[in-house]
């Protein structure tokens, strides 16, 4: 089960470090020793993801539910 | 990851947004410490249109998003947010 980031949100933020503008990048997202691809924003020179508010309090939010129910 | 950051740091919270952050749970304390982070290190992104920072830090098993701005004597809060799981930032191969 993978998941991807709203890329419209994403592209309003940029690198506070180098103004470069955010990549899709496929990372790992963990919780209770289960790992889930996900593919998120990420500045690529400062390796920094971004998640959403509407991610986090979405579709986290439903996946930390499901993997805290088993 | 434990920071210490300066206690005399100045929030500025609206009631909006406190209202926020007590239904999220997320202390002014917690968001202390990811700007200071943010602030320490540059690692934070920053908004096209506002010009705000959004800051991330997880001191524990939560990870505790800001959205801020700087003033005169402190840091102004605009959005808060908090997730638990935890996103491996480097790359996967």
């Amino acid at each position: 089960m993978s998941h991807q980031v709203d890329i419209h949100e994403s592209e309003n933020w940029q690198c506070g470090k180098c103004g470069a503008d955010l990549e899709p990048t496929k990372v790992e997202v963990g919780y209770m020793e289960a790992n889930t691809p996900w593919s998120c924003p990420r500045a690529p020179n400062a390796a920094l993801c971004f998640v959403p508010e509407e991610l986090a309090l979405g579709k986290m939010v439903e996946v930390e539910k499901i993997l805290e129910d088993k | 990851m434990e920071t210490h950051c300066d206690q005399s740091v100045k929030l500025h919270i609206s009631d909006e947004v406190r209202e926020i952050m007590e239904k999220r749970m997320i202390l002014a304390e917690d968001l202390k410490q990811a700007i200071h982070w943010a602030e320490k290190t540059g690692s934070r992104l920053v908004h096209k249109k506002t010009g705000h920072f959004l800051a991330h830090h997880r001191p524990t098993t939560v990870t505790y998003w800001v959205e801020y701005s700087r003033s005169e004597n402190g840091y102004v809060i605009h959005n808060a947010y908090s997730h638990r799981m935890q996103v491996m930032e480097d790359v996967k191969p």
